[in-house]
Order: structure tokens, then sequence, then C-alpha cells
């Protein structure tokens, strides 16, 4: 289940990052929905799986942005970002981690590290002549503005989950050996 | 988190192996994701059509599209006006050709007199297909032949266009049919009480025309050739040089200028242009900007006697 649900939600971002209408692009600025995904990866399994989804992001995202720059400069930016996120939050309690705050945190630093340093990589590969500071002030604010998308789909999910298990909880009216045991 | 850590070191050195492998295998694999992806943008753009679509029918229309409903009507607006100076512009240039050859004229100026043969517009209706049909079947005029009441044979025979003005108003053959600047045909047929036309799209009319370039915001006459109604939508143009500058979307206008016409009238755009190999004419088909039956009103041209002249002898 969690799989296919990564899987879309990687093919939708795949889509939204590269379709030519953007109506959520907001002054110019618009969302990493693949690292999105990457990041939900992390938070979503504790273990190689997380790194696994997250190579898989960062490699589709190098295949859509740049035509000539060279593969993979993404994903190993968002695995070796991922080992030490996986690292740092191994040590953290369960209610630390699911904190909004640090949640919020982690997601900037991610988008905001692998974007900006793919793009400082791919221009000087590239020999491309880079406005190093414009880069770092675009990948910052395209990264507070992902940060706040994960964070309305993170709040969105944890709602739902509330809802859930109200609909499992049904009255049995199978009377348990322990009861009849009693009576 | 060893797992971890060897997952993570594989996925650097895949990583690693991808940005130095060679640009046949990126591309490949470039290709193959955007190719993998296309199925999604196309379903995104068919969501954001029929979103927009609902919306305007929901009377929520988009701002940007009134804009540009507003800025086509104001291009319509502005390509009429730039017609018009055209035909303008283009009676000017050839009035100052005439000028140019008077100028050296020796004589002192001559004395105006009165011309033989003034012209005149007379603005007639069109009538709609249903009431030429009745007015053919002779349900609009019955009170018989005795009175001297019937309409010619000719022209209720024929499935041309008809007007409401006949020879009463001195109609004939043959007078050009405009509506404002545009030529829309000629007269083919006059009858008692209604007038037949002949549209430029006929086969059997025929205009010597000018086909007029426009570059860098300037207009020039760039050839002259004869029009043909070909009988379906298109005109053709005949009898232009190959030498001569040709391009598609050209108007075309009247060549013919006199006392009576003195500006070129519009006929239309050149549609399509073939200069086949060894060949000295081009072939050219025009687009005619009006037909007939599209009109509610036509101005004819009339042309005739001075009636000053003539109570002068």
């Amino acid at each position: 289940m969690k799989y296919t649900l990564l899987l879309l939600l990687m093919y939708f971002a795949a889509v939204f990052e590269t379709t030519a209408v953007q109506p959520w692009t907001v002054f110019d600025i618009a969302p990493r929905f693949l690292l999105l995904v990457a990041m939900a990866a992390v938070l979503m399994f504790n273990d190689w799986r997380a790194i696994a989804w997250t190579a898989v992001c960062g490699l589709v995202s190098d295949c859509l942005h740049g035509n000539s720059s060279p593969l993979g400069i993404e994903l190993i930016l968002a695995c070796c970002l991922a080992v030490v996120y996986q690292q740092t939050l191994s040590k953290e309690k369960e209610e630390q981690r699911q904190s909004v705050l640090l949640t919020f945190l982690l997601c900037v630093g991610f988008v905001f590290f692998v974007n900006a340093t793919s793009d400082i990589v791919r221009g000087a590969l590239g020999n491309n002549a880079l406005d190093i500071v414009s880069t770092i002030e675009w990948s910052l604010w395209s990264s507070l503005y992902s940060a706040a998308l994960f964070i309305i789909g993170v709040l969105c999910v944890r709602k739902i989950k509330t809802f859930a298990p109200l609909s499992r909880r049904r009255v049995s009216t199978e009377l348990t050996n322990q009861w009849k045991m009693l009576t | 988190m060893n797992k971890s850590l060897k997952t993570a070191g594989i996925c650097v050195a895949v990583g690693v192996v991808l940005s130095v492998s060679p640009s046949w295998l990126t591309e490949t694999l470039r290709s193959a994701v955007r190719d993998s992806i296309r199925p999604g943008h196309a379903s995104l753009v068919f969501v954001q059509e029929s979103a927009k679509s609902w919306l305007q029918r929901l009377g929520f229309a988009d701002p940007s599209d009134l804009k540009l409903t507003n800025l086509e009507a104001e291009l319509d607006e502005w390509k009429l006006r730039y017609r018009r100076l055209q035909s303008e512009l283009i009676a000017q240039q050839s009035r100052l050709k005439q000028l140019e050859k008077s100028a050296s004229n020796p004589w002192p100026t001559a004395e105006k007199f009165d011309p033989l043969v003034i012209s005149r517009l007379a603005e007639c209706r069109v009538l709609g297909h249903d009431l030429a049909k009745n007015w053919r079947q002779g349900k609009l005029l019955n009170h018989g032949l005795d009175e001297g009441l019937a309409e010619s044979d000719l022209v209720l025979k024929s499935s041309d266009t008809l007007i409401d003005q006949s020879e009463h108003i001195q109609l004939a053959a043959g007078d050009p049919v405009y509506a404002g600047r545009t030529v829309v045909g000629e007269i083919s047929q006059v009858g008692q009480w209604t007038s037949t036309i002949r549209p430029v799209t006929d086969a059997n009319y025929v205009a010597f025309v000018q086909i007029v370039h426009q570059a860098n915001g300037d207009s020039a006459v760039s050839a002259h050739g004869f029009l043909e109604g070909t009988g379906e939508e298109l005109c053709r143009i005949k009898d232009v040089q190959a030498t001569e500058y040709v391009h598609i979307g050209d108007p075309v206008y009247s060549a013919k200028q006199d006392s009576l016409t003195p500006q070129p009238m519009f006929y239309g755009t050149v549609e399509r242009a073939k200069l086949d190999e060894n060949s000295l004419t081009w072939d050219i088909w025009v687009r005619p900007a009006l037909q007939p039956d599209e009109l509610a009103t036509v101005t004819v041209l009339r042309r005739e006697l001075n009636p000053l002249r003539m109570s002068a002898q």
C-alpha cells in the first residue's frame, strides 16, 4: 500500500514539476514535488527502503532537469542527506520525530540542500555563468514553499488517520469465553 | 542501519557511474522517463480544460479570456482601418504618378467642364434564401402576366443571389457590386423588379487586379493579373509573371482605376501561391473577403449620363 502510494505520488510529482501551466507557482517560485516525495519516504521508513526511494526520486529529478548535464547529481545528494537524516532521527524519541516544527525544518533543509547544491554543481560542470546568490535565494524560497505544502499534506494525513480508527471500532456482538466464564 | 548505509553506498555508486556514463545512455534514460510522464501531462491538460469549460458554463469566465476577446475585436477593427488606409495609399500613389506625368504640361490650367458620365451608388437589399425562393416561385407576385407584373425569366431561372432593385433605377449587367470597400461581384441579370449578383467566385467573373505586398510597414503593388472565378470557394489569379513577388496573405485590390472608381477596391487575400518549375506565371488562389449571401445590403455602382450635360444639349 505504501509502495503504491509513493509510486503514485512520485509520478504525479514528476508530472506537476514539468507541466507547462503551473497554477501553483507563486512569484515565479515553484515547489519541488519530487524532493517532497523523497522527504516523505525518509519519514515513512526507518530502514534501507527510505534510501532506495530517495535515490529513485533523485534519479527521476535528474532526468527531468537539465538536458545536457550528467545524471546522478540529485541522486547522490538526496541519498547522502537521507542517510544523515536517518542517523539523526534514530536518536530522537518518537514524539519529537512527529513534531511539526522539526518536520518543517528537515523538509526546508532537504529541499534547499539538494536544490541549491545540484544547481551549483550543474552550473559548474556545464561551465555556465551562474549567479550563486540568486540561486541560493531562489532555492531558499522554493524550499520554504515546498516545506509549507509538505506540512499541509502531513497535517491532512494525520487528520485522516484520527478518523480512520473510529470506523474500525465496531461493537463486538459475540460473547467472549471470559465473559461466559464470569456469568 | 548497516543495511541503510549499504544501500546508500550502492545508490551513490550508481549515481557516480551515471554521472560518467556515455551520453547515449543518459539520453535514453532521460527519454524513457520523459515519455513515461507524457500520459500524465495529457491527463492534466484535459482536467485543466474541463475545469475551465465548467467554470465558464457556471459563469466564472476567466478574465484573461475576456481580455483576449476584447483584443481580438480590437485587432479586427485595426485590420479594417489598416485596409482602408492601404487602399487610400494606393490611390494616392497612383494619383501622384498621374500628377508627375501631367506636371510638365506647358499650357495654362484647362477649364473644367461637367463630365459626360457620372457614377452613383445605389443601396440594395439582398433577398434572403427563403424570400428569394418564394419570389422565384411566384408566391410574392401573383397578379398575372396581363398586368405586366411578371419578372424576367432570366432572373427567375438563375440561382444567383437576388437584390431588390432592378432596371427602374437603371441597373445594368456588369455594374460592380460592393459591400463597403470590398468587391462582392457584379450584376449579372436585371429583371423588372429584381436583379441577380454574379459573385467573384462565379466561373464567368473576370477582373483586372493588383496584389499588394506589405513589408516593414510599407505597402507596394507587387503584381498585376486577371482574377477569375472558379465556381468554387476560391478565385484564381492568372498572368502574374514568375519574376513578381507574391506572398501568402497579400491583399488583392482592383487594378482598374478611372474617374468613376478612383480608389482600388478590396477582393480578398492570397490563400495559395504556386510556381511550377519552368513555368512563366504564378498559380495564385485568392479567398474572397465576402460572399453575397452573407450580406443584408450591398451597393451597386451605376454609371449614367450626366443630366447637366443632357440638359445643356
